[in-house]
């Protein structure tokens, strides 16, 4: 009995995916049936958000933002705290995420992986994005809303989180995965602000784009499962997740993460971006795992 | 078969429900085929605005020969220290006029058609429909190599908290700014309309005691922009007729040339010894009378940055500051008069 009562409480620690009180990819159809229960984060320019957005979201800019040479960082705590306030975001607010479509599903999901990090534990993003909301007629609003503002302060969660010196160090522990697109972990193209071709000696391959299917929205379940389990990733080893610039890992790190229930997942937003540049690692190209 | 004006834009424009086209166009609307319909045509009518737009709207279409939208007038001033008498009439007549001048807005170029940028014609805003406003059609267009994108963030770092909450340029700059109040400048410096964060933010009333202790420190010496701009704003470089300039992103902090006791963001303006040297173009005689460091707002407010956060940022570490063995060399010698 003693042993049956461990086994419930390392699961439910364990997962803390399956305690959500959201889903974390909502279809169009969910959010209009729940529009008075969420906070909806609208990630789109003012200027298109202001032209016409699901009712009731607020415009929230700033999630991830230039620094220290980074293109994507995470702002100062301070700062974060004071954006999800003036958003109207409690830590147990149920916040939906929208962005421009399903094309921008990594930035939908940046912006996601920022909030769960600071503290927001339900947080979903709008399956297909807003075009995925005017395609089937839904209801819009023009114009600025705004939110009675809170007094949230984030508390980061900082298993989500690997910065340079973290994965540095976990290069042999940890499975390192790339979710840049095929050619560029094959060494064939690469961003300018990139120092090297190629990738991280031994890291999986797992392209974002992989995730959402032609029309932009998420694949199934099933289908996600099935390619992670082809590239032979491990749920129960530790994954750190890198892509170039911080965006485009956050799209499988919630998938894995908030969608799978892998408990052991970290996204690294300096990317190659930053750890091209460190002498100590020396990309490998023309190589498949 | 689709019409540059719809019937429905008529039904619902006062202006277009009001005016034929000929009334603004001219043309010959009584004739049948093209040639002769276009027969004195006047394709952009509010170049002349008195005579398109100042039947109605009196006062502003006048007050807006003057303004510096229309004139341009600070693209013929700005520099114009730099230059003798002989090379001064050269740069007015073979520069200004035929290069600088075309960048002038008509009326219509911010309400009813976005301006013409670098060759690029993004057309009618709204299928002819007159707009009040439409500054990402039209401010952001002609001011979408500095000013717009650090705004927006497009250039990096975190949006403007103004744009943050939704304000766009109207919204501190007013139709009085914009249109002029009839009097003739030289420098948009000299618009007395122009907003300051104080009309708003009332320094004496602003946050903990330790930020208004802060403001009333720093508030003769140090410009609101020098703490609260959050990140680096575009620098040019090397501007040659026709080859364009080069750009990189850094904050600069350094004496305003406009008011050498205070502390302001400057921005590095792209004239070179021999801009405009290229086709037998005015030489610069006087070039070290003006600096190449000008003051400037970068549009990328924050309420927080690493120099409000942290005093040793300037007071310690000086990040940021011009420092005269940085400037590049062959500017003005004016420049190290900047150095704080």
């Amino acid at each position: 009995m003693k042993k049956f009562v461990l086994i419930l409480l390392i699961v439910a620690l364990a997962t803390p995916a399956f305690a959500r009180g959201i889903d974390p990819v909502v279809s169009v159809e969910w959010l209009e049936a729940n529009l008075n229960n969420v906070v909806v984060v609208d990630m789109r320019k003012i200027d298109d958000y202001k032209a016409g957005h699901v009712p009731g979201a607020v415009s929230l800019l700033g999630l991830y933002i230039p620094m220290a040479g980074l293109s994507n960082e995470v702002p100062a705590a301070d700062e974060l705290s004071e954006l999800l306030a003036e958003a109207g975001i409690k830590a147990n607010s149920k916040v939906v995420v929208v962005e421009t479509d399903g094309a921008r599903f990594a930035w939908a999901t940046r912006a996601a992986w920022t909030l769960v990090y600071a503290g927001v534990a339900d947080v979903a993003v709008l399956d297909g994005g807003f075009a995925a909301w005017t395609k089937a007629s839904k209801r819009v609003t023009t114009g600025q809303e705004f939110k009675d503002e809170t007094d949230f302060g984030v508390k980061f969660v900082p298993g989500y989180f690997a910065d340079k010196a973290y994965i540095l160090k976990s290069l042999n522990s940890a499975q390192i995965v790339d979710a840049r697109a095929y050619d560029t972990y094959f060494g064939i193209t690469k961003q300018g602000f990139v120092d090297q071709f190629g990738h991280i000696p031994g890291a999986f391959m797992l392209p974002a784009s992989w995730i959402t299917d032609a029309n932009g929205l998420v694949k199934p379940k099933a289908e996600l499962e099935a390619m992670v389990a082809a590239q032979k990733l491990n749920a129960r080893q530790e994954v750190i997740i890198h892509c170039d610039s911080g965006v485009l890992c956050t799209a499988w790190w919630w998938m894995l993460s908030q969608q799978l229930g892998w408990t052991n997942v970290r996204s690294y937003d300096g990317s190659a971006q930053e750890i091209s540049k460190d002498p100590s690692v020396k990309f490998v190209k023309y190589v498949w795992r | 078969m689709s019409y540059v004006v719809t019937q429905e834009a008529i039904d619902e424009d006062l202006h277009l429900h009001y005016l034929s086209c000929s009334d603004c166009h001219a043309g010959n609307p009584g004739a049948v085929d093209q040639a002769a319909a276009h027969t004195g045509l006047i394709s952009r009518p509010s170049d002349d605005p008195v005579a398109a737009c100042g039947t109605c709207h009196e006062e502003t279409a006048k007050n807006y020969t003057l303004s510096l939208h229309y004139t341009a007038a600070g693209m013929q001033h700005g520099v114009s220290a730099r230059f003798n008498a002989d090379e001064k009439k050269i740069f007015d007549q073979k520069v200004f006029e035929q290069s600088c001048r075309s960048c002038h807005a008509s009326c219509g170029d911010c309400h009813v058609k976005s301006p013409v940028v670098s060759g690029v014609n993004s057309g009618l805003m709204d299928n002819h429909r007159f707009v009040a406003r439409a500054e990402t059609q039209t401010c952001a267009l002609c001011h979408g190599g500095r000013v717009w994108p650090e705004f927006t963030g497009d250039y990096g770092g975190m949006p403007d908290i103004h744009y943050r909450k939704g304000m766009t340029c109207v919204d501190c700059h007013s139709g009085n700014q914009m249109h002029g109040d009839g009097t003739a400048l030289t420098s948009r410096k000299d618009v007395t309309t122009k907003p300051s964060c104080t009309e708003c933010h009332n320094l004496a009333d602003l946050g903990k005691d330790s930020t208004k202790e802060a403001h009333a420190i720093h508030e003769d010496t140090v410009s609101c922009s020098a703490c609260h701009t959050a990140t680096a704003y575009r620098q040019c470089s090397s501007c040659h007729e026709g080859k364009g300039a080069t750009s990189s992103p850094a904050i600069i902090l350094g004496r305003n040339p406009r008011n050498l006791d205070q502390l302001t963001t400057l921005r590095l303006i792209p004239t070179v010894r021999d801009t405009f040297l290229d086709h037998a173009k005015p030489t610069m005689s006087n070039y070290d009378a003006l600096p190449n460091y000008w003051d400037a707002v970068p549009h990328n407010v924050a309420k927080r940055t690493d120099r409000t956060r942290d005093c040793n940022t300037c007071h310690g570490e000086h990040t940021y500051y011009l420092e005269a063995d940085r400037i590049p060399e062959g500017l003005s010698t004016y420049n190290k008069e900047l150095v704080w």
